[in-house]
């Protein structure tokens, strides 16, 4: 047989198709499209106060899948929490109906049972103590309507004040702060300053793995264009300062003196805008002395970088560099959280970024803003700005005043002098009372305090005691609190209840519900409503069918005040993704910033001058001469190394949920004490090595992570970890002013095991 | 001198492609079988630990690419090989169960532009979008 | 009478090219006997940069101390195996200029030439290292991996452990080489480097 050439390459083509059919990456199509969702529901991130939109995927009245809203501020991206939400929905472990704690055992009960129990606890500690001896501790994840009927159940039905919830521990100092500083709460900028900011400035927050999707905007602006500088401030090398222009790692603590210290760089470069702090800031001493200039030039004068570098450690020669980078740049914006909140001198440290804001004129501009960074998805929206707090009202007004009261009285339609004239009791006071039993009964909700309170063995122990009562909302069975309450209800959870929630950036976004609750779950809105009416409370009090008729009332209560958001009406938010406040009328776009005529809608158009910083008397912001004071518990021979707490990407907070995702729960199982190249060879300590940590509180043994993230002289534990809560070693001190726990400095020992 | 004919019979030229065909899909299947991910334990489960050795361009690219900066992790997209995760294992997602959690909206601007239904990876380098400090250089991607 | 002739001709050809092979092999043997091992591979393969590299390596010296030579990982001449993953270099003739390589398109191969018996006559128990130290949870997953006990891969030591006694010019930005980077330091033998960029 003769082949031509011809018929023999056929061949070969032949075999080789052949071949090419198998081999194992084939694309896995299969699985997508039996997920494919049947809806897209418009929703809400759970987890941080970035507050991603999030469509919800429905398949079959199930969450199949996730994906961002491409109209809200994330413009569809999320981060790895995020996208991975789902599972967390239908997990095991959820709570689906009522428990009580009979013979120290959670035993199955209906809700009827459940709550009768509640009524009568909570009706037996007021005859016996009078409103003091209840008390609410609720969340800045719990939904704006919730927040808001409970803190109104409780002031205005029950006539007590000891309305608090965990955004006391996390942004109390941030609100003190913009409250000494400007008069009135909450940032005044927005994310959209990060796209045109020409210098950012991040301190005390490790931005890439607590706000990922913020933080991925920073990014791109430096991506976009690589002129502008980013100065990363973290005694922490952390993911964060990877495209840092200036990373600062400094002696825990004396982040006060930095800020100070750059002050007195801007001043002496002749950085600082005199045209604007001339006319825009008052000079106060810490003693609340108005001063001038000049004396606010000689209280520097103890914070030279020379004198700086020696108690922080940081070379004089980089704080002049960064000092110079913020001045200089055409917009500056800064970004902080929880390293400079949860400190004993949290509202000073913030003060003080305020402070290089107002003496450089970066403020008000577009890309040129102080922005505090919120940490939980609702603390602004929910707590914040609801008064969920046990000094506050709704819309930054105070209980301590009589004509906030009574105006907030008049808008709730009640009598005068409903409202307990003295402030309740603050989270760590609240339950340093519960722990003693002066506080008899407490209504937690949407948060687990026996994992997340500083010192936590005291409140723990407390909440052992058989003469005080606990009924706790929540959606998982194992969350360190289910181990303490005495009844447990069943909370729906995320997508199976509609509300909203307010972000770090003053936007309100309608969370829609999109998945009917499971089991016998009712919404903490459902739970609150039969605990006011079981507990007697006025109806006029409470006279709402659903959790829209509280958001229309506080839209109404707002008007009053300068947070006037009537304007965000319910059919406005289902249309939209999100509205930022001041929004006073249904055709105002929203306000991206603040106290500034043209941008502000509290500000008439004709008001004589461009700046008007409305919560002072004076129209004036304040520039503080806050003092460097060190930690609560500075490290000393006995107790050598910081020992600070914080967050990873891949779980949030004490883990109740990220755990419940297989692929966040295997990145981070365990917790382990992050520890410094030198700080372990000096102790012969090998990566992976078991490791006693010890305060003066407890002590607990964890593997090491043996790297250059932590500074020499600081060890650094995240708080997921129920088996392993670091919160047995933090210490619950709390800033005099803002009443937010250190739990970010504390003086430990470490050692191999 | 003459030119040689190739003097096989068919049938040997048959049995040839045959036994080629089956020789090379006997050597691609044993070279997928020996493709077997091993069973990480819970303690040991982060993916970049290993592969940075494993697969040291790969990890590499994915850490200076926008999802390392941004720490977009190996198993969002990828799942996890031992198939214990939430998400289906894949080593080329698939791009409307995946990239879309994200993408979507440029996913949608692209197909309106382009209408086609062409998988993300035939432009984009999804590893190598670089952000390493000097090389803020735009993808291949994008053309200014 | 031609065929037969042809057959004979055949035949020889192979015994002499067999016979030469095998003089040559022994010969190169010892030859190489009275010198340095490195030296003698340079007569030939003009390694300086190479050189340098591994004597900055954590494969410089071996744990009691002494050098570790070119032999110890590489196969020299006529391993059947081993020539067949350098077969593209013996084409070319550039094994005489190895600066001259393109190494980034030659490192799969020469990782693959590299055979795993010669890295376990130091590393015989792959649960700890030389220094009888016990390995991380993630190398013992691996080296399970690699023994066939917990999942299996397609790669030698040297697929994994690529980077332990050179360092191309294009792997020097990996984290996990850091340490390498450093010690090699700014050498302008190794600072510019011919061949894959």
């Amino acid at each position: 047989m003769k082949l031509s050439r011809r018929e023999i390459l056929k061949a070969a083509a032949a075999s080789s198709a052949m071949m090419a059919i198998g081999g194992p990456f084939g694309v896995i199509k299969d699985a997508a499209a039996a997920n494919e969702p049947d809806e897209w529901v418009k929703s809400v991130c759970r987890f941080c106060g970035t507050g991603c939109g999030v469509m919800v995927g429905i398949k079959d009245g199930k969450c199949v899948t996730v994906k961002g809203d491409p109209n809200n501020h994330n413009a569809g991206f999320l981060c790895l929490k995020g996208a991975l939400m789902p599972p967390i929905v239908y997990s095991k472990d959820r709570v689906t109906r009522p428990y009580i704690r009979q013979k120290g055992k959670l035993v199955p009960a209906s809700w009827d049972e459940a709550m009768s129990l509640v009524e009568k606890k909570f009706k037996e500690a007021v005859a016996e103590g009078g409103p003091s001896a209840i008390g609410y501790y609720g969340s800045g994840q719990a939904l704006t309507e919730e927040t808001y009927l409970a803190s109104k159940i409780f002031k205005a039905g029950l006539g007590s004040n000891n309305v608090e919830g965990n955004p006391r521990l996390c942004m109390a100092s941030a609100v003190g702060g913009y409250v000494t500083t400007f008069g009135k709460d909450e940032p005044c900028g927005s994310y959209s300053d990060i796209d045109a900011a020409t210098c950012m400035m991040i301190i005390g927050s490790n931005m890439s793995e607590c706000h990922p999707v913020l933080f991925k905007r920073v990014a791109a602006r430096k991506q976009a264009d690589p002129n502008v500088k980013i100065i990363v401030i973290d005694p922490r090398k952390t993911n964060t300062a990877r495209i840092a222009d200036e990373h600062v790692s400094f002696k825990p603590g004396t982040d006060l003196a930095i800020l100070n210290s750059m002050a007195w760089v801007i001043i002496n470069e002749e950085f600082d805008n005199q045209r604007f702090h001339s006319k825009y800031v008052t000079f106060m001493t810490n003693e609340k002395e108005k001063v001038d200039f000049d004396a606010y030039m000689k209280f520097l004068e103890d914070y030279t970088p020379e004198k700086v570098e020696t108690m922080s450690g940081v070379p004089a020669a980089q704080i002049k560099t960064i000092a110079k980078m913020f001045a200089e740049a055409s917009a500056t914006t800064s970004f902080w959280c929880m390293g400079l909140n949860q400190r004993i001198r949290g509202v000073w440290a913030n003060n003080l970024v305020s402070n290089l804001h107002l003496l450089t004129g970066h403020i008000g501009k577009t890309g040129a803003t102080p922005f505090s960074l919120t940490g939980q998805p609702n603390a602004c929206g929910g707590v914040r700005d609801t008064g969920g707090l046990c000094h506050l009202l709704p819309a930054g007004r105070l209980i301590k005043k009589e004509a906030h009261r009574n105006a907030v009285e008049k808008q709730w339609g009640i009598p005068l002098g409903t409202i307990n004239p003295k402030p309740g009791l603050h989270t760590i006071a609240l339950w340093n009372a519960f722990s003693e039993a002066k506080v008899k009964a407490m209504f937690v909700l949407c948060t687990n305090p026996a994992h997340s309170l500083p010192n936590v063995n005291i409140y723990t122990e407390g909440m052992k005691r058989t003469d005080n009562f606990m009924v706790l909302s929540e959606p998982f069975m194992d969350a360190e609190t289910v181990k303490y309450c005495d009844v447990l209800l069943p909370s729906a959870f995320w997508c199976e209840k509609r509300g909203t929630y307010g972000c770090s950036e003053r936007r309100y976004s309608l969370l829609k519900k999109s998945t009917e609750p499971l089991g016998e779950c009712k919404s903490d809105f459902e739970i609150l409503m039969d605990f006011a009416k079981r507990m007697g409370v006025d109806p006029k009090v409470v006279p709402y069918k659903d959790v829209d008729d509280v958001w229309d009332e506080w839209r109404q209560v707002s008007a009053a005040t300068p947070y006037n958001f009537s304007g965000i009406t319910r059919e406005r938010m289902e249309k939209e993704s999100g509205i930022l406040w001041p929004c006073p009328t249904e055709d105002h776009p929203g306000t991206k910033i603040r106290y500034v005529r043209g941008e502000d809608p509290n500000i008439p158009d004709d008001y004589p001058k461009k700046y008007h910083f409305y919560g002072k008397p004076d129209g004036r912001a304040v520039i503080w001469f806050r003092p460097y004071k060190g930690a609560a518990e500075e490290p000393n021979e006995e107790y050598p190394i910081v020992l600070t707490t914080g967050r990873v990407i891949d779980h949030w907070h004490t883990g109740t949920m990220t755990m419940k995702v297989p692929e966040l729960r295997r990145s981070f199982p365990v917790a382990y004490v992050e520890v410094n190249i030198e700080d372990a060879k000096a102790k012969g300590i090998q990566n992976g090595d078991d490791v006693l940590l010890e305060t003066k509180r407890d002590k607990m043994v964890l593997k090491a992570r043996v790297s250059d993230v932590c500074r020499p002289g600081l060890v650094f534990v995240p708080w997921y970890d129920a088996n392993l809560m670091i919160n047995k070693l933090t210490l619950n001190a709390i800033d005099k002013g803002s009443k937010q726990p250190e739990f970010k400095i504390c003086a430990v020992k470490i050692s191999k095991v | 001198m003459n030119r040689t004919n190739l003097k096989i019979s068919k049938g040997k030229l048959v049995g040839f492609a045959l036994f080629s065909v089956l020789l090379m899909s006997v050597v691609s299947l044993s070279q997928a079988k020996g493709i077997k991910h091993l069973k990480a334990t819970d303690s040991a489960a982060d993916c970049y630990e290993c592969h940075k050795y494993v697969t040291p361009r790969v990890a590499q690219n994915w850490l200076e690419s926008k999802h390392g900066v941004q720490l977009m992790k190996c198993f969002v997209c990828h799942g996890q090989p031992d198939g214990k995760g939430s998400i289906p294992f894949s080593v080329k997602p698939d791009p409307v169960a995946v990239c879309a959690k994200c993408h979507d909206p440029a996913m949608q601007r692209m197909k309106e532009k382009f209408g086609t239904e062409k998988g993300c990876y035939e432009c984009h380098p999804f590893h190598q979008n670089s952000l390493h400090h000097d090389a803020y250089k735009k993808s291949a991607s994008k053309k200014e | 009478m031609k065929r037969s002739l042809l057959r004979i001709v055949g035949r020889t050809t192979f015994a002499a090219a067999v016979l030469g092979l095998v003089v040559f092999w022994g010969a190169s043997q010892v030859m190489a006997g009275d010198r340095p091992v490195v030296e003698e591979c340079m007569r030939c393969h003009d390694v300086k940069s190479y050189e340098y590299e591994i004597s900055h390596s954590s494969h410089a010296k071996d744990k009691d101390g002494k050098a570790i030579t070119c032999d110890q990982c590489h196969d020299p001449h006529f391993n059947p195996v081993t020539s067949y993953y350098a077969r593209d270099e013996y084409f070319d003739k550039k094994i005489f200029q190895p600066e001259d390589f393109d190494r980034m398109s030659m490192q799969k191969n020469v990782q693959k030439s590299v055979p795993a018996k010669k890295c376990q006559v130091c590393h015989v128990d792959l649960s700890k290292d030389v220094k009888g130290k016990k390995i991380s949870e993630i190398g013992q997953l691996c080296h399970d991996a690699f023994e066939g006990k917990n999942g299996s891969t397609r790669k030698n030591c040297a697929g994994c452990h690529g980077n332990i006694a050179h360092l191309p010019d294009f792997d020097r930005d990996l984290t996990k080489n850091a340490v390498f980077v450093k010690k090699l330091g700014d050498n302008p033998m190794v600072k510019e480097q011919k061949g894959g960029s």
